[in-house]
């Protein structure tokens, strides 16, 4: 179960991020207020264009950075004062998270495993699963730099998953992959739903959130502008489907500027 | 917290020593370098004073006496190549390192000899070029030659040159093993700045990779994630450093080793060194310990916190240069000067443990100025650890994007 209530999260800019950002004022609010919560046995997406502070509000979760304002609540835990309770907690994969391409994978899940202190046979158990989940078997002894980017990524995601994790929060976890990796991990997101786990996926491909979310959240200009199920966002934007309704809101947010 | 401390400085250890290319470059390469490098500097010394102590020295002359001449004759390295009293063309000849060495006596050079009472002495001119080690060298072996021809004349005139001699002076140097201080006082000077300068290599090239270039490709990231403190992150990586940077300043220094029978030629005073003559007790090696602990921890987490700042590797090797240049000084520092150190140099880091060093191989290291120093570092290296720690929980380090 996550909790989010008034989520805020401002940025200082240099002189320089300034001006390549094209910002006018010293201060960037990412994230301006939100609100959510996700169940558990619950996918839960998060929509929206680039920059719309999606991956900030992930890395708030994550605990990675630090809200500016608001709280964040995973399984009864605070990520403020709590972050080490919340990262034994939950996963979180995202692209900028990469793997020593020096270790192989066989190393580099016990070594999380270990770091987030499991027994030898738990962490034995859980690499034997999740290896043979996403076919990284074979080449559980190849080094990491030599493998295909699909069996990287499926490696990141077993790798994230390693601990067992009640909640799992994958940023883009589709993105890059070919159909039949994308398929194997969404099929997987599916299972680990039915095993009443929490899950948030952020994308930007309307078709996955269609197709795996349970509950979506359009996020834009840092600012939630709608959550709910499929038919309810439909509803409340007066539109046939989530495309539409995706672009019925942006253009209230941004204008007609696509 | 120690075993996530542990494994994470396992993972590190491993991430060197199971990497070829990091191995060959952080530990053999250094030693074989500095072997080949040192032993060919030493060589290629040695050949030179050699060859400029057996050059035949090409002697000028003009109006030589008999005497001279004979011990010019006599010694196998110098010929009297020809004789001439037009100055300018005999020194333009030496400019030219065609002849080495111009020796003038007067005309009358012999009826001056006789009237010495007169209190009318002689002026003998010689010219020689220090542009060239030849023309040096046979500026002494000439000295020597005209020392032993004032004998030759003095005994003549008064029967026995003896009698103008107060006293015979028979100087000898202290061989070191029964003095029981310290070695070769060239060797000294030189091996803590080495030391040192090892120590801060050995623990640059990998430091930067494993922190800056594990933000710069993503891979730290992944261990903020689990459920270790910061601070135990960059422990373990901290710790893992410090056994790269002794492990490969030990190699550096086997290279330096293997090179001595050769690079004694430059490294040592005397010209030579024999490991078997080190008067070196087991207090004195803890002693030496002890300042290098105090120079690794200070060096290690230095790099880990300018490391930390940076973005990339390029960043950080742009961060740590000036540091380098700042090691390199104090190494220097302690190699030229009587020895003498003041009290208060020992409060300085760095330079503490440097000087510590050099007092040690001198003979002269004292427990109480040890302890000093390692305490001034032990403190340094904790700020250092608390910062890298302070800045792994900073946003604008971690994530700058």
């Amino acid at each position: 179960m996550i909790r989010i209530k008034g989520l805020k999260k401002t940025f200082k800019l240099s002189s320089k991020q300034m001006k390549s950002n094209k910002e006018k004022t010293k201060y960037k609010h990412a994230v301006n207020g939100i609100d959510f919560e996700v169940k558990d046995n619950e996918i839960f997406g998060l929509l929206g264009p680039n920059g719309a502070g999606k991956t900030t509000t992930l890395r708030c979760l994550a605990t990675l950075i630090q809200p500016s304002e608001g709280q964040i609540n995973v399984n009864g835990y605070d990520a403020a004062t709590e972050g080490e309770a919340v990262r034994k907690e939950l996963a979180f994969l995202t692209n900028e998270l990469k793997m020593d391409a020096h270790f192989s994978p066989d190393y580099t899940a016990r070594f999380f495993g270990r770091l987030h202190g499991l027994t030898e046979k738990k962490i034995e158990e859980r690499v034997r699963h999740l290896f043979d989940v996403f076919g990284i078997t074979p080449y559980q002894f190849t080094k990491i730099g030599d493998l295909s980017t699909g069996m990287k990524q499926k490696l990141a995601i077993a790798v994230s998953l390693v601990h067992d994790p009640n909640v799992i929060i994958f940023d883009e976890p589709t993105n890059g992959l070919d159909i039949i990796t994308a398929k194997t991990v969404t099929d997987y997101l599916g299972n680990l739903k039915a095993q009443g786990k929490t899950v948030v996926v952020s994308t930007h491909m309307m078709h996955v959130a269609e197709k795996l979310c349970d509950r979506v959240a359009i996020i834009m200009d840092g600012r939630i502008k709608t959550v709910g199920t499929l038919a309810e966002i439909c509803q409340i934007t007066g539109t046939d489907n989530l495309d539409d309704a995706f672009f019925k809101l942006y253009e209230e947010t941004y204008g007609d500027q696509v | 917290m120690w075993h996530a401390l542990w494994i994470i400085t396992k993972k590190e250890l491993r991430r060197v020593f199971t990497d070829r290319r990091l191995v060959l470059t952080s530990f053999v390469l250094p030693m074989v370098s500095i072997a080949l490098i040192y032993s060919l500097m030493g060589l290629m010394i040695g050949r030179t004073q050699e060859d400029i102590e057996s050059h035949e020295s090409k002697i000028i002359g003009s109006h030589i006496p008999a005497g001279v001449l004979t011990l010019i004759e006599e010694d196998a390295t110098m010929t009297l190549v020809l004789e001439t009293d037009d100055y300018e063309w005999a020194q333009a000849k030496i400019l030219e390192g065609e002849y080495e060495y111009y020796l003038v006596f007067p005309e009358n050079y012999e009826t001056m000899l006789t009237s010495f009472e007169n209190g009318d002495l002689p002026m003998i001119e010689a010219y020689y070029s220090p542009k060239s080690d030849y023309s040096i060298e046979s500026n002494y072996k000439m000295g020597a030659l005209l020392e032993a021809y004032r004998q030759m004349i003095l005994a003549e005139r008064f029967g026995d040159a003896s009698y103008l001699e107060v006293f015979n002076l028979d100087v000898q140097t202290v061989n070191i093993p029964d003095a029981n201080k310290g070695i070769d006082r060239g060797i000294a000077n030189i091996i803590p700045m080495l030391v040192s300068i090892f120590i801060f290599a050995g623990a640059m090239g990998i430091g930067m990779d494993s922190i800056a270039g594990e933000k710069e490709r993503g891979t730290i990231a992944s261990m903020l994630l689990t459920p270790v403190d910061r601070g135990v992150i960059i422990g373990g990586k901290i710790l893992s450093l410090m056994c790269v940077a002794l492990i490969s300043m030990v190699s550096s220094f086997v290279g330096v080793l293997l090179s001595i029978p050769f690079s004694a030629k430059f490294l040592s005073v005397s010209g030579e060194f024999d490991l078997s003559q080190m008067a070196f007790g087991s207090g004195d090696f803890v002693l030496f310990f002890v300042s290098m602990i105090g120079l690794v921890g200070v060096y290690v987490t230095l790099i880990s916190v300018l490391s930390m700042m940076a973005n990339t590797v390029k960043e950080a090797g742009a961060y740590i240069t000036p540091a380098y240049m700042g090691v390199m000084i104090a190494g220097f520092m302690t190699m030229f000067g009587s020895g003498d150190v003041s009290s208060t140099s020992y409060y300085i880091p760095i330079y503490n443990n440097i000087v510590n060093m050099h007092q040690v191989l001198l003979g002269n290291g004292k427990w109480g100025y040890a302890l000093i120093s390692l305490a001034t570092s032990l403190i340094l290296t904790l700020a250092l650890v608390f910062l890298s720690r302070h800045l792994m929980h900073r946003e604008k380090v971690m994530f700058p994007s």
